[in-house]
């Protein structure tokens, strides 16, 4: 397949650092708007019954059961304005009522819904019986919020950090370079083997693997596991020093351009690399976006097929390309599921396959798979100090569902969730660790 | 929050929003609210390279930096810093959060 | 007072059900146009199996089985019973071979028709009065909810009228000649009602009333959802 080059979109105009709040003007709130309800996005802005029932499916209000934390009621002030604006009735009655004017203070009430209050985990769309896609609509909401940009400082300064350094961590290049030395050198005497290497920018290999840069500077072993596995199953594989980054704050954000932005240039760096897929380390918004939401950022199929490591390790296993051994993970370990990855990604049995394969006493938790709780930590939360005490609070629910299990690994195909778990385990009193799933497999291979 | 005769505020998710005010004193602190029993040689050792490193390129330092200068094996640091070196040593070392996904 | 029950029974009754016919073919106009665009826009792995898989758990409620027996019980019962109500209604058009393949006497269900919408309907406004979904109701949801009451409360008892207490002088035949004209463009107002003779005229027209307001106000309200769910369920991303 070929590939046509792709401009850069024009970004928003930066009015200064994190929220203008300030900046008169919304009709770019309003554009983002009118695009969104095309088709039957209108529908979906219409038609909820106020029932309720998507209330006990949020984590965030189990957690807090208050009445703006129901997820229909987060998105209530943007279906306001889109029957106030878009539909016959609200054109009709518009000059009767205030009821859905789009003014900086309902945009303000609406990023602290849309980012504050909701991780954009698609739990409550599995409830609602009428059908709406909730979380489309709490997207919605940070597309427009993002496009005056109204996007919380920490959300914002990460995603200006990627597109003006590459990566979200601001990681110089010398930086990364020297990383993989060392690691390299971990690597041959870990598995006493002095011909490992970390390929880097290396054209015409089978894959290109991007990587979270968390697993540069804070969490490398995550990385060495997944070298050292390449290595075993014999892969031709390539990291690249330019574009490596597999995480998209722009997708959080609901910054269209910076996704698009980002899209592009990892695209572009497989295609001069010249490699036949990428291959995503283990993150599950990078999946979602780069998996699903990319081809319509770019406005094009990629020129090169795409998928999780999860499902190359999957591979490798069922093709006998490595040879694992369950006793080396003797510890009880369950799993967690990652909203991006499972429930919006469509990658649900690899992971398991995986683990029945690598550890000695796999338990599952409940509920899981699609349904599985979100850990607290998605959208975006993370980057959101602003936030921090909802993130942790609203963990609750996964930190009972860990206890429950009696595991003391919990295993994780996202890096993400794997910062989440962390602090759950610390503030729960649950002592747990957290492991990818690739350093499972790396503890299990029979050399 | 009160620590010895300071006054200290700590943002959502527990690091200084002073780092400027951080003293041995509130690392103990900190690192008891980790569940840190006690601050170890290495424990310093580590804390303090991130602390300089910080007050001279105001930035976290990488993970290798620290292991290399300190002389700790990669798995050793999650041993002693169980939240990692982000989220647990940079918060003991008084840093601001460190901004993505950590 | 003549006056005011020909222009409940008859234009009024004309005008709102326009209202209703056009805004029903205006809704699944833009859903057939727009679920191409959707769709086509649409982005995720599968839903499988697409369409009827759709269906059936739109129909059968099979999102809230599991997570809300009672309600969905309820919720089956009422659904179930609305198509009861409407063939019903089709009957006192006229007679028609194929709804009375079992035998009944018209009205359709022996009276407990409106006795299980009532309670119904009774228990979905409750719901409302409880925190927090009280909150979330806008008005809207209250006023469909409560004219559907009334709606119902009167068909119900015109019904129990002629069937329990023996009311006769307001006939079936009577509704048949009022029903037809209406659907032959013909338009008559039998004596029976327009004389008040019969003590029950009333409640036909409290009922013919109500309807006219539910349909008049069925696109701005949430009843909608009956034309949305299918297609919404069907773009649903996962
Ligand atoms: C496609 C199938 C349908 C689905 C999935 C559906 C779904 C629902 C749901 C979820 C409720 C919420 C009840 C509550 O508040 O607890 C409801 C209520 C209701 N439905 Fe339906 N419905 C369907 C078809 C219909 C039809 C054909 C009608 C008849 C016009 C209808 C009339 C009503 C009424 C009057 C209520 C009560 C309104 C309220 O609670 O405010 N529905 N329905
Ligand atoms: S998407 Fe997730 S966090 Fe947001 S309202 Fe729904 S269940 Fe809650
Ligand atoms: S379940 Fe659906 S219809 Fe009911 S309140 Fe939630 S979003 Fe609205």
């Amino acid at each position: 397949m070929s590939y046509k080059p792709v401009k850069m979109k024009k970004r928003n105009p930066d009015p200064g650092p994190g929220r203008s709040g300030d900046s008169p003007s919304l009709t770019g709130a309003e554009d983002v708007v009118a695009r969104a309800i095309q088709g039957l996005g209108i529908m979906h802005a219409t038609a909820c019954m106020h029932c309720g029932f998507c209330a006990d499916t949020c984590h965030i209000y189990l957690a807090e059961p208050k009445l703006e934390n129901i997820p229909a009621q987060k998105f209530s002030e943007i279906t306001r304005y889109i029957r106030r604006r878009h539909t016959l009735s609200g054109r009709l009655f518009s000059r009767f009522v205030k009821n859905g004017e789009l003014t900086q203070d309902v945009l303000r009430k609406i990023s602290d819904a849309v980012y504050g209050r909701c991780t954009a985990c698609g739990r409550c769309t599995l409830q609602c019986p009428v059908g709406i896609d909730l979380r489309e609509i709490i997207r919605i909401g940070r597309k427009m919020c993002a496009a005056v940009r109204q996007v919380p400082e920490g959300l914002q300064r990460t995603v200006d950090n990627q597109i003006q350094t590459g990566n979200q961590m601001a990681i110089p290049r010398e930086e990364i370079l020297s990383t993989l030395d060392w690691l390299a050198e971990d690597l041959k005497m870990e598995m006493k083997d002095p011909s490992i290497e970390i390929p880097i920018d290396q054209p015409g290999k089978d894959f290109l693997y991007l990587i979270n840069p968390r697993e540069i500077k804070f969490f490398p072993l995550s990385l060495l596991s997944a070298a050292g596995v390449f290595h075993a199953a014999g892969a031709s594989w390539t990291l690249s020093s330019r574009w490596f980054d597999v995480t998209n704050y722009g997708f959080y954000a609901g910054d269209t351009p910076a996704a698009t932005e980002l899209t592009r240039r990892v695209i572009e760096e497989a295609v001069s690399l010249n490699v036949k897929e990428i291959i995503l380390s283990e993150c599950g918004h990078g999946y979602r976006s780069f998996r699903w939401e990319g081809p319509h950022w770019i406005g094009q199929e990629y020129p090169v097929s795409i998928r999780s490591v999860i499902e190359l390790l999957d591979e490798f296993i069922r093709a006998g390309r490595i040879r694992v051994d369950p006793t080396m993970n003797p510890e009880r370990t369950t799993l967690h599921d990652p909203c991006n990855l499972v429930r919006l990604g469509g990658i649900v049995d690899p992971q398991r396959r995986i683990l029945r394969r690598t550890v000695g006493d796999f338990v599952e938790m409940t509920p899981n798979r699609e349904n599985n709780f979100c850990c607290g930590g998605g959208g975006g939360m993370l980057s959101m100090s602003e936030f921090g005490d909802v993130r942790v609070a609203s963990g609750k629910i996964k930190a009972d569902q860990i206890r429950a299990t009696g595991a003391k690994i919990v295993a994780t195909p996202c890096h993400n969730c794997a910062d989440q778990l962390i602090e759950l385990s610390k503030k729960y009193k649950l002592g747990v660790e957290i492991q990818a799933v690739v350093e499972l497999v790396y503890n299990a291979l029979i050399r | 929050m009160k620590i010895g005769d300071k006054s200290i505020d700590f943002d959502k998710d527990g690091f200084m929003v002073n780092p400027g005010l951080w003293d041995e004193q509130i690392a103990r602190a900190i690192a008891g609210d980790e569940g840190i029993e006690e601050m170890t040689e290495q424990h310093w050792a580590i804390v303090n390279f991130i602390r300089n490193y910080w007050l001279e390129h105001d930035l976290a330092p990488a993970v290798r930096l620290i292991c290399s200068d300190v002389g700790v094996g990669v798995r050793q640091i999650y041993k002693l810093f169980t939240s990692g070196p982000a989220r647990g040593a940079c918060r003991v070392a008084g840093l601001p959060k460190p901004d993505g996904c950590v | 007072m003549a006056a005011v029950v020909y222009f409940v029974l008859i234009p009024m009754t004309y005008a709102c059900t326009a209202i209703f016919i056009f805004s029903l073919s205006w809704h699944i106009v833009r859903v057939v146009s727009g679920l191409r665009i959707s769709l086509a826009g649409s982005v995720g792995p599968e839903k499988r199996p697409k369409f009827w898989g759709s269906l059936v758990e739109s129909l059968l409620f099979l999102k809230i089985i599991k997570t809300h027996p009672v309600q969905w019980f309820l919720l089956i019962l009422f659904h179930i019973t609305f198509l009861f109500l409407i063939a019903g209604h089709i009957e006192l058009i006229g007679h028609s071979e194929c709804l009375q393949i079992v035998p009944h006497e018209i009205f359709l269900g022996a009276g407990f028709i409106g006795l299980v919408l009532l309670v119904n309907l009774s228990f979905f406004l409750f719901r409302r009065f409880h925190s927090p979904i009280r909150e979330m109701s806008e008005p809207s949801d209250y006023y469909i909810l409560i004219l559907l009451i009334l709606t119902v409360l009167s068909g119900s008892q015109m019904n129990l009228a002629r069937s329990l207490y023996g009311y006769s002088t307001m006939s079936v035949a009577d509704y048949r000649i009022f029903l037809s004209g209406l659907t032959t463009f013909h338009p008559v107002v039998p004596d029976v009602i327009q004389s008040g003779d019969a003590g029950h005229s009333i409640l036909l027209i409290i009922h013919v009333l109500c309807a006219n307001l539910v349909f008049a106000l069925f696109p701005s309200s949430n009843l909608v959802h009956t034309i949305l769910t299918v297609p919404l369920s069907r773009l649903q991303r996962h």
